[in-house]
């Protein structure tokens, strides 16, 4: 099987209005993506997604897909694409960086092994090691009663773990916490998300007044190069922290165990450069005693599924002191696919069809493309 | 005043055959940049360039370009091109990382505002240190033989230092080195840069043969990841090691003095992120005791002329090492009207207002590729 062609596909999703998130990095209220499509000479198609927000990945949509056209293609065109370990280094020649655009080059690499073998990915990963993953429902920063009233309906939804974002101000992220934590009972795990908003001073500042609000976990209190800083609230807080921003591809990984900046890391397909590499940064994370979640750049659904694949394969996931943040179908009034992945509040299952195991709805796809 | 409006030019100029240039990155024969100019509402343009090297720094011209005329162009419009810190806040919400977009960003402003108040970028960023710069001419990582003609070549033209572009296989770089060292006398300092291209067991090899032939500094012996490694040949080699591509951030110079992987840093606008950062990292890496020397990603005019006026303005200098303040001599053309303020051996600041350099019209034309 040869790849003949790397197809790619601005699309523009609306989050629904009730649910779109604002955190210490800003408001995501659409999702500018692109859509990627790998063609081979055997009429199977793998399918990948770049989750590109500018503020956050720091890639866009047009940028993906000009590193597509002129650097990815080229250099994949003609290969076979059962060879993914070695087209991912082959694609890591052509250009440095752009992370998430690599990732959905090599997720699709993944969907055609699958759909060529007529097995799910993640049987190719090694197969299921456990049937699916626990998540928790992200809540937005917000006034008070407005957080505590997102944070009532995902409970309703049948969520029993959530996060809320905090990292500007701490009196009024102090007062959210409180006024979720007020909503949603004491039966229900709730972190915090300060996006790396703090300073290192507040971070410390917030411990007690989030402990008495029995947070369960921090996440990315500080900025993510301040690894000293990560390791400082570390030493403060009884509860698990969280690195997210500070980790991407393994090296990153690396840093913040030898750092001892995080208890648990959170692993993007996207930030790490592809499923391969998100693996390498769980392993780096298990071998030295952390744990690893599944982070949320709100995925449409072939990102997602990447994701489940990546969670029920992979030793080491510690959803149970940090569930995943697989829950952009909460976000999202549509999507892109014909069938909604396996997922509900609280736990998301694999697909168990070939590949991804996810079929793209083309009239939806024609409906969000933003480039026509 | 405030920004009108801001352009983005995408360029491709070929490099000169004479030098061939090549690295242990690989060999590049043409290369992208971005111009870009900043309009004030007083009709005053100030110049940037952004250098587009995908293999290296990620950034392209293409989303480069669209990030300008997009969201980007917009939220500058209306700001103040004088105040840096709204200017910065601007470019933190427009995306995140690219270092060379900033840096360009930076550029220009600097450039409009400096004509504004006719003065020279340099003064803005603090004052003048010096005007004379001291350079070093770079060979690439090529076949021993040609590179010693291109020695040869040199000769007569003032260049007191040379770098030698190794990390592409260690008996071709002791020979590479050699090469030069015959061709050039006792006289001439050599420098080499690895670029990451050795392995930290054919280092120490390698290092004993430089020593004896008495190259001065080593520059990014081992992948820019390999912070203990490097550590680790400091203690066997007399040559001043120096981090480039391990050396973008403030923390990154901060972790090479925690972990003593490097004598000197190399810094420049583009890959530290602005002029300003620039000097903040120059000034921190002094006073953590190490030594500063600034490289280059092979700017055109715009680009060198910035890098002139960074150097100029920096309080710190190494005395070992000097710039690689060369970037025009490689290209059929600059860019710019008049690029005498790069010498052979040694560079100048561009003499007038702001970056002190004007675009050439006829030459944008030729090289723009956006038409």
């Amino acid at each position: 099987m040869k790849i003949t062609d790397i197809e790619t596909i601005p699309v523009v999703v609306p989050l629904s209005p009730e649910r779109m998130i604002r955190g210490a990095r800003g408001a995501h209220d659409r999702s500018p993506f692109l859509i990627v499509r790998v063609h081979t000479d055997e009429g199977l198609a793998g399918l990948g997604e770049v989750s590109c927000t500018p503020r956050w990945s720091g890639e866009d949509a047009v940028t993906a897909r000009h590193v597509c056209d002129a650097y990815l293609k080229p250099s994949l065109l003609g290969q076979d694409p059962a060879d993914v370990e070695r087209l991912s280094g082959v694609m890591g020649q052509a250009i440095v960086g752009h992370h998430f655009t690599k990732a959905a080059v090599e997720m699709a690499l993944w969907d055609l092994l699958g759909k060529a073998l007529a097995v799910p990915v993640y049987r190719l990963l090694g197969g299921q090691i456990r049937p699916g993953a626990r998540t928790k429902f992200s809540v937005t920063a917000a006034e008070p009663s407005r957080s505590a009233a997102v944070a009532r309906w995902a409970c309703e939804q049948g969520f029993t773990a959530m996060k809320v974002k905090v990292g500007t101000s701490l009196p009024d992220d102090v007062a959210r916490v409180a006024a979720v934590r007020d909503a949603i009972g004491a039966d229900v795990r709730l972190g915090v998300d300060a996006n790396g908003g703090w300073t290192r001073a507040t971070a410390a500042a917030a411990v007690a007044p989030l402990a008495a609000a029995q947070v369960a976990f921090i996440e990315q209190p500080v900025p993510a190069r301040d690894l000293p800083g990560m390791a400082d609230v570390r030493h403060r807080s009884s509860v698990p922290v969280v690195a997210d921003e500070s980790v991407g591809v393994p090296e990153d990984a690396q840093d913040v165990v030898q750092a001892a900046a995080a208890d648990v890391l959170s692993v993007y397909v996207g930030m790490a450069g592809g499923i391969g590499a998100a693996r390498r940064v769980a392993a780096v994370a298990s071998s030295a005693g952390a744990g690893w979640t599944i982070g949320s750049n709100l995925e449409l659904g072939i990102g997602l599924a990447a994701h489940i694949h990546l969670a029920v394969s992979t030793p080491g996931l510690d959803d149970e002191r940090v569930p995943c943040d697989i829950i952009s179908t909460f976000y999202y009034d549509d999507d892109l696919l014909v069938q909604p992945l396996p997922i509900r509040a609280g736990w998301a299952q694999p697909p168990t069809g070939p590949g991804l195991g996810v079929e793209i709805d083309e009239d939806k796809l024609a409906h969000y493309r933003s480039d026509d | 005043m405030r920004i009108r409006r801001v352009s983005a030019i995408p360029v491709r100029v070929p490099r000169t055959a004479r030098f061939l240039p090549k690295t242990a990155h690989g060999e590049v024969m043409a290369s992208e940049y971005v111009l870009l100019e900043i309009e004030a509402d007083n009709g005053a343009v100030g110049l940037g360039e952004v250098t587009c090297s995908p293999r290296w720094n990620g950034e392209e011209a293409a989303g480069t370009v669209a990030l300008v005329h997009g969201p980007l162009g917009q939220a500058l419009k209306g700001l103040d091109p004088s105040s840096w810190p709204g200017i910065s806040a601007c470019l933190d919400t427009a995306f995140t990382a690219r270092p060379f977009l900033r840096a360009a960003i930076e550029m220009a402003c600097l450039d409009l505002v400096a004509r504004h108040y006719e003065q020279s970028a340099a003064q803005l960023l603090g004052g003048v240190c010096r005007d004379q710069i001291a350079t070093k001419f770079v060979l690439p990582a090529r076949d021993p033989r040609l590179v010693r003609a291109m020695a040869e070549d040199l000769a007569g033209t003032g260049v007191r230092v040379v770098k030698v572009k190794v990390g592409t296989g260690a008996d071709g770089d002791i020979a590479r080195v050699s090469a030069v060292r015959s061709a050039l006398g006792p006289g001439v300092t050599i420098t080499v840069d690895a670029n990451e291209g050795w392995q930290p067991e054919e280092a120490r090899r390698i290092l004993a043969n430089l020593d004896h032939l008495g190259v001065a500094a080593v520059e990014q012996p081992l992948s820019r990841a390999a912070w203990t490694a490097s550590a680790g040949l400091r203690t066997l080699s007399s040559a001043a090691i120096v981090g480039d591509e391990s050396i973008w951030t403030l923390p990154d110079v901060f972790r090479s003095a925690q972990t003593g992987a490097f004598d000197m840093v190399s810094l420049y606008p583009g890959k530290c992120g602005g002029l300003r950062a620039t000097l903040v990292m120059a000034q921190s890496a002094a006073a953590l005791g190490l030594g500063v020397t600034f490289g280059s990603n092979l700017e055109l005019g715009v680009g060198a002329a910035a890098l002139a006026h960074v150097i100029a303005a920096s309080p710190v200098l190494s005395p070992l090492v000097p710039a690689d303040l060369i970037g025009p001599l490689y290209f059929e053309s600059s860019l710019i009207t008049d690029q005498s303020f790069i010498g052979w051996g040694t560079a100048a600041v561009p003499a007038g207002a702001g970056l002190g350099v004007r675009l050439d019209a006829d030459a944008v034309a030729k090289y723009r590729t956006d038409r």
